[in-house]
């Protein structure tokens, strides 16, 4: 059995698509996202009159000249992961003094691409028999959980156990221990150890488990992120990288000795870690370039058989 | 308030971003003048040029280096650099061969250079001062040498142990330091004057090193005539001889691009600026400090002076004679100027402060060589275990084993000359310009070869007006065809250089290159030249690679052909040449070998970099 492991997509409509149209590219028989679908900003196309409108994209200003330069750069914020909101300035202002208000508009953004997505992938996958599992990560709103339930090819897996064959099992969950960004599904890594350990407590076999966690595990190098100051700046310059994973994770890794560990959240942190007979990868991310990291993995009985890191 | 152009929500990885000063001192270490600068302006004793001239206009062409490389890392952050740049837009071959040579191969001869730089700079004189002078001597001497690339690998086991967290505060720590001891070097070299210099030099020196009596001064300079030292004094301008001092000193201020930022998300053309200062700024403060050094050691010390000198000790050490120079130490700027005092408190104290620059910098580039070795494990282009981390320390022993083994047995050939070993002290700098050369090739065309990632970037705002960019593109045309000519004629003059049938290979070799070389270059002038007639502008990376491009290759070619035997590591000097080849050569087998045992394992990594079609 293949598998396809892609991650922290970040509201990418291009890797999302990447994503769906992996299997076949890599010819894989499983699909699965790891986590953070959603996007984190939105870039207000503010109308200035006269069939004119202003976008700052990337500290950029551009005047956009009738709807079909307006459609260019939608598809150019969307695909770097961006929430295009075409507006009026009058709005403008009132989103931003208003408090509460760009919450709104951020969770009906995600709600809308989220059920885009849901459609073109139910679209791309029906009759291929590929199989996709999609588990929301920390910076994912609980609102979306509804529309991939809601899909028919997409199987929502958050705190679920999985039989993927015969002989694997598969657990997930998109909750980290904490960040300095107070996301949606991160918790201390007491109640995380209590949260995973629940599932995986139901495996029947966990050397040939996979543990689809989107927190990798603590001091495992795949957990490597740029220090940050207390004011959430880039400490030295970002040359300085810190262990930021979660330790609850590392104790069950050790504890269960799975045969595949599947992990992400930490952009920065592509690469490959072994613990004992456990492999455990983050493919990282590059969302905002379109480019979608991965990872293929051959799965046998009792071993794994191949993997790659994909840059796709 | 400003309008409100971007909504943010709570979301992991927004950072704010760095500080431009923090970017500018890890790119002055990069560039470090006290190391790399200091080491490299010691073999300019033979070049009719004047080191500052060169210093100006290395600098300049180093600004466009800098353009080249933030505007990559803006356009395709955490990438992971050349590597991953190459690999996506010129193909793995070249990504792979190109990065492992540039950033890990290379970096074994890098071993000893920096084993060289912490004896010269740091040991011999702090031995000297302390009063063990036998001590201090033998640590310049071939054994010495080799001392100092232990050490030197016992440190990277430290700094990677400890990790760059606190790596990177030692830095800053080390900046600081080094800094107030430049100072200190400037205020003795400033107040100072050349009588005092004499007569502390003809006192001081005979304590410290045991060396006889005499007017040592005098007798330097005249060691230095005799070794042939024909420096340009530093108030001529001599422009053309100055230019061919640029291949020598790139040796210092090729690299302001290692310290850059990877970092950062939902950010904008703000941090390619901050990248660009952060770089652009050690760039200038390090050739400004460079003027202000010479400008002093021409003062107090006498800049004929201190180019006899130099030409006295590696005219002896390199065997070209068998007279012992009057100074048997590397004359060391900084112990010069420590002399200027009779404390020896003082003395100690200020070359202590400037070990700092060595230390605060010996970490980083090894540190690099790592993560590259990584990035190739997991690209299964080396076996598993040389990603695997050893648990209680947490450092990568494998990885490391593979620079420190190979990187002691050519600091060992180096130490003691085996196959000439000390002459190839630029060939350091050659193979990782040829990595250089091939990013920025991928940055000039990146524009239109990844057309969406360019377009969704925050540089593809970024452009050169229509008028400056055909005259650039033409510019780049006309010194592409000066370049080729060049080329071709160095080699037809080359020919009466041809001894035996190795030679004549090499020379063959160098053919082939110059043939591929001028494919390259005018494959660019056709690329952009369609690009540009269809587009009108051009986006400014390309105008920055056409500028940096054609810079990068005339060092390549002058010092692969070498007509005037300056720098020592081209075509007539074969361990140069083979050495070369066995890098590239290793790195091609590990390319093509590992494609090949990864196919028959069933993993297609052509896969690995091919871009997911989308329905």
């Amino acid at each position: 059995m293949k598998l396809y492991f892609a991650t922290d997509v970040h509201g990418s409509e291009i890797c999302w698509k990447k994503f769906i149209n992996a299997g076949k590219f890599y010819e894989a028989d499983v699909l699965i996202l790891g986590g953070d679908m959603t996007g984190k900003a939105i870039i207000p196309i503010i109308a200035q009159g006269k069939n004119k409108y202003k976008v700052t994209l990337l500290d950029q200003e551009s005047i956009l000249d009738g709807q079909e330069n307006v459609n260019e750069m939608v598809k150019t914020i969307q695909n770097r992961g961006y929430y295009p909101y075409v507006t009026t300035p009058e709005e403008v202002k009132e989103i931003s003094t208003m408090p509460g208000q760009s919450d709104k508009v951020f969770l009906v953004q995600v709600i809308n691409t989220v059920q885009r997505w849901m459609d073109y992938a139910d679209e791309k996958l029906a009759g291929t028999g590929m199989r996709c599992y999609v588990c929301p990560g920390n910076d994912d709103m609980f609102e979306i959980d509804d529309l991939i339930k809601a899909s028919k090819h997409i199987e929502l897996v958050e705190g679920k156990l999985i039989h993927l064959d015969e002989d694997h099992e598969m657990i997930n969950s998109g909750w980290t221990n904490p960040t300095p960004w107070d996301t949606h599904r991160e918790e201390d890594d007491e109640t995380l150890l209590e949260r995973i350990e629940i599932i995986a407590s139901q495996l029947q076999n966990p050397r040939t488990a996979i543990f689809n966690l989107h927190a990798p595990p603590f001091g495992s190098g795949l957990d490597e992120a740029p220090e940050l100051t207390e004011d959430l700046h880039l400490a030295n310059a970002g040359q300085s990288l810190v262990p930021v994973g979660s330790e609850a994770v590392l104790k069950l890794i050790k504890k269960y000795k799975p045969l595949l560990g599947l992990f992400g959240h930490i952009h920065e942190g592509k690469g490959i870690r072994k613990y004992h007979k456990t492999l455990c990868i983050n493919p990282g991310s590059m969302y905002e370039q379109g480019i979608l990291q991965g990872a293929l993995i051959n799965l046998k009985p009792k071993k794994i058989g191949t993997y790659m890191l994909t840059t796709g | 308030m400003g309008e409100v152009t971007l909504f943010v929500r709570k979301a992991s990885g927004l950072v704010r971003s760095w500080s431009i000063f923090d970017a500018f001192i890890y790119s002055a270490f990069s560039i470090n003048l006290i190391t790399l600068g200091l080491f490299i302006f010691s073999y300019a004793y033979y070049f009719e040029g004047n080191l500052a001239v060169a210093v100006v206009i290395g600098g300049a062409f180093t600004i466009f280096e800098v353009i080249v490389y933030a505007s990559l890392i803006s356009a395709m952050p955490r990438a992971g650099g050349d590597y991953v740049w190459q690999s996506r837009i010129l193909g793995r071959a070249i990504g792979f061969i190109l990065a492992v040579t540039g950033w890990w191969f290379i970096l074994w001869l890098w071993v000893p250079l920096y084993g060289q730089m912490l004896m010269y700079e740091v040991l011999t004189p702090l031995f000297a001062i302390a009063g063990a002078k036998d001590a201090a001597l033998w640590m310049s001497g071939q054994t010495g040498l080799l001392t100092g690339s232990l050490i030197l690998c016992a440190l990277v086991f430290f700094y990677i142990s400890v990790g760059m967290k606190w790596y990177a505060r030692v830095q800053k720590v080390c900046f600081w330091g080094g800094m107030i001891g430049l100072l200190l070097v400037f205020v003795l070299l400033g107040f100072g004057t050349n009588e005092t210099f004499i007569a502390n030099l003809n006192s001081i020196a005979p304590a410290m090193f045991g060396t006889e009596q005499i007017d040592l001064y005098q007798a330097t300079l005249e060691a230095g005539e005799a070794a042939g030292t024909v420096s340009a004094p530093l108030g001529s301008l001599v422009l053309g001889a100055s230019m061919l001092l640029i291949p020598l000193i790139t040796f210092q201020n090729l690299w302001p691009n290692w310290g850059s930022t990877l970092y950062g998300e939902v950010r904008g053309a703000s941090d390619y600026k901050r990248n660009f200062w952060g770089m652009a700024a050690g760039v200038i403060v390090t050739a400004v400090l460079a003027l202000i050094f010479f400008g002093l050691i021409g003062k107090t010390l006498g800049w004929d002076f201190y180019n006899k000198a130099n030409g006295a000790f590696w005219n002896y050490t390199w065997g070209y004679t068998d007279v012992a120079p009057p100074l048997p130490f590397w004359p060391y700027p900084v112990l010069f100027a420590a002399m200027m005092t009779k404390a020896p408190f003082l003395q100690f104290l200020v070359v202590l402060l400037m070990s700092l620059w060595w230390f605060g910098w010996s970490g980083t580039i090894f540190l690099s060589s790592t993560r590259v070795i990584f990035a190739a494990a997991f690209d299964r282009m080396l076996p598993e275990w040389v990603s695997n981390i050893e648990p209680r320390t947490r450092t990568p022993i494998n990885a490391l084993l593979l620079m420190v083994i190979p990187g002691m047995i050519v600091a060992t050939l180096y130490a003691f000359n085996i196959f000439d070993l000390q002459t190839l002290a630029l060939d350091s700098t050659l193979v990782i310009a040829v990595t250089f050369f091939g990013s920025t090739i991928a940055a000039i065309i990146l524009p239109w070869k990844m057309k969406d990632v360019f377009d969704g970037s925050p540089i593809a705002k970024f452009k050169v007006n229509s008028g400056w960019s055909w005259l650039t593109l033409l510019g780049y045309g006309a010194v592409s065809i000066f370049l080729i000519y060049k080329s071709i004629q160095y080699g037809i003059a080359g020919s009466a250089a041809i001894a035996g049938t190795v030679s004549m290979l090499i020379y063959i070799l160098v053919w082939i290159l110059n043939v591929a070389n001028a494919a390259v270059l005018l494959y660019l002038l056709y690329y952009v030249w369609k690009n540009l007639a269809a587009d009108k502008q051009l986006p400014l990376i390309t105008f920055a690679g056409l500028v940096f491009l054609p810079f990068l290759d005339w060092l390549l070619v002058e010092w692969f052909w070498d007509p005037s035997y300056l720098y020592g590591i081209g075509w007539t000097n074969t361990s140069s040449i083979v050495f070369m080849l066995i890098n590239y050569g290793l790195a091609a087998a590990i390319f093509y070998g590992f494609t090949a045992y990864r196919k028959r394992q069933g993993i297609d990594v052509e896969k690995v970099y091919q871009e997911i079609p989308v329905e």
